[in-house]
């Protein structure tokens, strides 16, 4: 069948569950593009799946640099592989997947997350209809049903039980803690609303459902390490399976969901502890040290551990050879000429800045920017040679003397138009910007400069929302021009807010 | 100002004066803070060369050795981590398009751990600090030394993870092991150590001690129960917390715990890892500590006299970990810094307070007495665990391999019970009977309690 054909197909099995009542796709659209004509199917499906618009999806779907998925070629991908529950990821399935989908077999992870979060609503409902009338499309029952059934079969085969350790660790990224959290808590919705746990899914479930498969990946990995997983079993296969095909859940499956709901709540007062998953995820409230026995085994034998050799008292006679006192490495301080005068012309250790200055709006812009070189000045005198060998002379505001006004309106230009909340790469545009400066250039302008005068702003202008940290601003905002010369005026917050609104914000458009 | 007389000591069961310099070198590689992991990763070589920056700028330089570290070829990665591995991150570059997926895959790189451009260099930089830190400690040149772009506790042997790639920690350790019988490694990032703790599982060389965020947190490891394995066993141990944990609270539990692991185990060398995410308001981090609770730690293990590697680690507001870095190192060499920050190359991250210290933020501390005191027990009864190991394994201490100048005179100063503990036949009845463990350790608690008492100058 060809994809304009199964595209047709699609929509005319969505149509007979009552969506997309009003779109007609001619066969010579759909010939002529398939990939648009799924588009626009999948745009009306999931605007009436999802009412009020809450979970509407852009369309076309696009990773989080910028570039574009061909859901129709990722659908058919994954459905010719065995459906979403039969892509193993560790073998290359969803890196195939990707790449089919016409984005890098790197980006197999995002392009799993889109395929849930696109095409996992889609595949529940055209579920229903196998499960009323029997497979579609292409009239190959078995293969059919692999994609449909869910994971409950699929998966629990060809998801390798992987006995190396490692593996349940790649679930848990250090940057991703809400996920989990949640995740867990619709898990729990479910368990608790076992009575009528499809619709619990069906509702909310595809934001977390790729999290919840591969939770149960991690844990069916422990299961064959031998831990006491038998819990397991119980609540995540069938909590995915509901999330997955949401009206199929089966008389057998029912009753497991019913039991693991009880589980789930056993487990919390359980103090001998033998369920430990779930605890483990509601630690946070309950005391981890009795409820839980839930942990990440350390793995051990030659593949994790390095060779300690016993201790015989003796030690290396040759400690004083090339190979050891290289690693030494080059000694910056004490200069080795240095003179006690050079040693000491500086201010007594440990001492801060003084209180009071002489400047005419001490805090202003323009007198730390003095003070700032005063000190530069004093340090570069006391260090001599160490100063440079430190990279003093590439640090703070003054490497920007490199850059010229427009570069620096271009950079933050570039900057402001691809923030973090963009979506888009802010790196790849600055390296396509500024050709002739390298990448260490631009991280040491990002970090000496640019980072440095939007703190310079927000400590006069947002003091209470100060953040150097997470760069998701939407937009940057700075005081003043190259160097501030305007923002140098301003010394107080009174001030400078009177000034945002003229000429000290003449960057910020 | 002046070497202190009261910040820089806090009263130990080691030594009742602590006030004396130590020799401290420092390792820093001036290009450290142009590495840079990604847009939007939180974790930022530049908060090295900020506190390299209020280092200098506050005049600690002048108490320091400074080095430039020797960066870490190939093979000596390959003393640890695999051949396969080693060759993979010397090989790769920052363009995914020409990644070997399986690769990605197999080593764990990809979205916590960016491959990026100079990963490599970055690599051999850590590890040189901290393995250059270890032959430092091994020659007697220095106390304490220091390597605040080392301390990448989460890398395995054949896997990155976490944001760490090669485990400089475990490189310097072995390092250490050439010349000392037992190494000590604490750590401190709220975060596992699980990478350490990984690699020294199975052997009594080398015991780990962490301290970190536990239940729905990354790594995952570090249960209380876990606590080694094979020759290894009862030298691991976990110390696991909940979030919001404050000063008053970790002070208590690190002394307490650190107490009895240096009467025990009488480390000849400690390694610590001042990962800065325990700070409050970290971007990654959950726990409540100030900057001042943070360095404690240090100045506690300081107060030993035992030869120290001080490493960096986690941290991701970076403002803060530059406060913390630069006070510790401060610690280090016993001066107590101004709060108000000198003015310095990168002064206006520290706004709008531009102070050395912060302030802990108004969260619920979630450890409650009850379960801080269950922690303590279980951790106290693992120790005595290594109590019953016979003692000749330890009896005789090697000639005591450092000497810091003043270490006869602490030696005298060390309350009785430390050597009474360790003369191999004379155990407290009370840490052999399992029934008065309890009011041992009480005794402990109550004896830290009270010692902290005067200096708690929150």
């Amino acid at each position: 069948m060809d994809p304009a054909a199964t595209v047709l197909a699609i929509l005319s099995k969505l149509q007979s569950l009552g969506f997309c009542a009003g779109l007609r796709i001619p066969d010579a659209t759909a010939a002529s593009d398939p990939s648009e004509a799924f588009d626009a199917v999948l745009a009306t499906f999931l605007r009436e799946v999802y009412v009020g618009g809450r979970e509407a999806r852009p369309i076309p779907a696009a990773l989080g640099d910028g570039r574009c998925v061909d859901l129709l070629r990722l659908f058919l991908a994954v459905r010719d592989a065995g459906g979403y529950a039969g892509v193993p990821y560790s073998r290359g399935g969803w890196a195939a997947a990707a790449e089919s989908a016409g984005v890098d077999a790197a980006l197999a992870a995002p392009v799993k997350l889109l395929y849930a979060k696109y095409l996992g609503p889609l595949d529940r409902w055209i579920q229903r209809i196998v499960e009323a009338q029997g497979p579609f499309l292409d009239g190959d029952t078995r293969q059919r049903q692999e994609l449909f059934v869910g994971s409950n079969g699929v998966e629990g085969q060809e998801a390798p039980l992987d006995c190396d350790g490692r593996e349940q660790r790649h679930v848990m990224l250090k940057r991703k803690r809400g996920d989990m959290v949640g995740m867990l808590g619709w898990v729990r919705e479910i368990a608790e609303n076992a009575g009528d746990g499809g619709a619990v899914a069906a509702r909310s479930g595809d934001e977390y459902f790729s999290v919840a498969l591969a939770v149960r990946k991690a844990v069916t990995g422990k299961r064959a390490r031998g831990a006491n997983g038998s819990l397991y079993e119980g609540i995540f296969p069938v909590a995915c399976n509901c999330s997955m095909s949401p009206t199929s859940v089966g008389v057998c499956s029912k009753a497991k969901l019913l039991n693991s709901s009880i589980m789930l709540k056993e487990q919390k007062n359980d103090l001998a502890g033998q369920g430990k998953c779930a605890t483990r995820m509601h630690n946070s409230s309950d005391g981890w040290l009795f409820t839980s026995q839930q942990k990440d085994e350390i793995p051990v034998g030659p593949n994790y551990q390095v060779h300690v050799p016993q201790w015989t008292g003796e030690v290396p006679v040759n400690y004083d050879d090339p190979e050891t006192l290289k690693w030494l490495g080059t000694k910056v301080w004490p200069p080795a000429n240095g003179s006690s005068e050079t040693l000491f012309c500086g201010d007594p250790i440990g001492k801060g800045r003084e209180v009071v200055c002489g400047c005419n709006h001490p805090g202003s812009v323009e007198c730390v920017r003095f003070h700032v070189a005063e000190r530069r000045f004093k340090l570069k005198r006391e260090l001599g040679a160490a100063f440079y060998a430190w990279g003093f002379d590439r640090m703070g505001e003054e490497i920007a003397l490199s850059w010229t006004d427009e570069e620096e309106a271009s950079f933050k230009a570039v900057a402001q138009r691809n923030a973090a909340s963009s979506g888009r790469n802010f790196w790849n545009r600055l390296h396509l910007f500024f050709q002739f400066k390298g990448r260490k250039e631009l991280v040491s302008y990002y970090f000496n400069c640019f980072l440095l005068r939007r703190r310079c702003y927000q400590n006069r202008i947002t003091p209470k929302y100060i953040d150097s940290d997470d760069e998701e601003e939407k937009e940057f905002r700075f005081l003043g021009n190259r160097l501030g010369h305007h923002a140098t005026k301003y010394h107080n917050t009174k001030h400078t807010i009177c000034i945002e609104n003229t000429d000290s914000m003449d960057l910020d458009e | 100002m002046a070497a202190s007389g009261e910040g820089a000591s806090l009263p130990s069961p080691a030594s009742g004066e602590d006030a004396h310099r130590r020799r401290v070198s420092y390792f820093y590689e001036p290009s450290i803070g142009d590495y840079y992991y990604g847009q939007g990763h939180p974790m930022k070589p530049h908060r090295i060369r900020m506190a390299h920056s209020l280092v200098v700028h506050y005049g600690l330089h002048r108490l320091l050795e400074l080095s430039r570290p020797y960066p870490a070829s190939e093979a000596d990665i390959r003393r640890f981590h695999s051949d396969d591995y080693v060759a993979f991150l010397a090989s790769a570059t920052g363009n995914p398009g020409v990644l070997d997926p399986r690769a990605v895959k197999r080593f764990n790189v990809g979205e916590d751990c960016p491959v990026f451009d100079g990963l490599f260099p970055f690599c051999q930089a850590s590890a040189g600090g901290s393995i250059g830190a270890a032959v430092k400690l091994n020659r007697e040149d220095a106390d304490i030394a220091v390597n605040w772009a080392g301390g990448l506790h989460h890398a395995k042997k054949s896997e990155a993870s976490g944001f760490c790639y090669v485990n400089d920690i475990v490189l310097a350790i072995l390092e250490l092991l050439k010349f000392h019988r037992r190494v000590l490694y604490i750590d401190i990032d709220v975060h596992h150590g699980d990478g350490v703790e990984e690699a020294f599982f199975t052997t009594n060389r080398v015991m780990t001690v962490s301290f970190h965020k536990y239940g729905d947190f990354f790594p995952g490891t570090g249960h209380i129960s876990d606590v080694g394995s094979a020759e290894g066993r009862h030298y691991a141990l976990n110390v696991p917390l909940s979030d919001g944990i404050d000063d008053a609270t970790y002070r208590d539990l690190f002394q307490c715990i650190i107490k009895k692991v240096m009467e025990v185990y009488q480390p000849d060398v400690v390694v610590l890892q001042c990962g800065a995410d325990s700070l409050a308001g970290d971007r990654l981090g959950c726990f409540n500590l100030s900057v001042k609770g943070h360095a404690d730690c240090l100045r506690f293990l300081r107060s030993y006299n035992v030869p120290m590697m001080v490493l960096g680690g986690g941290g991701y507001t970076i403002r803060n970990v530059a406060r913390c870095w630069c006070y510790e190192t401060a610690v280090a060499v016993g001066i107590e810094p101004d709060n108000k920050l000198p003015y310095n190359d990168y002064y206006e991250y520290f706004g709008p307070d531009y102070s050395l210290h912060i302030q802990p933020k108004s969260v619920e501390n979630l450890n409650t007495t009850k379960e801080v005191e269950n922690i303590k027990n279980m951790i106290l009864e693992h120790l005595s665990q290594i109590e019953h190991v016979p003692s000749a394994q330890f009896h005789d201490r090697p000639s005591d391999p450092e000497a810091p100048e003043e270490k006869e005179e602490d030696i005298d100063k060390r309350p009785p019970q430390r050597s009474r503990l360790w003369s191999g036949g004379a155990y407290d009845s009370d840490t052999e009977d399992p029934d008065n463990l309890k009011s041992g350790s009480n005794d402990l608690t109550a004896n830290s309690q009270l010692k902290d008492e005067p200096k708690d100058d929150q």
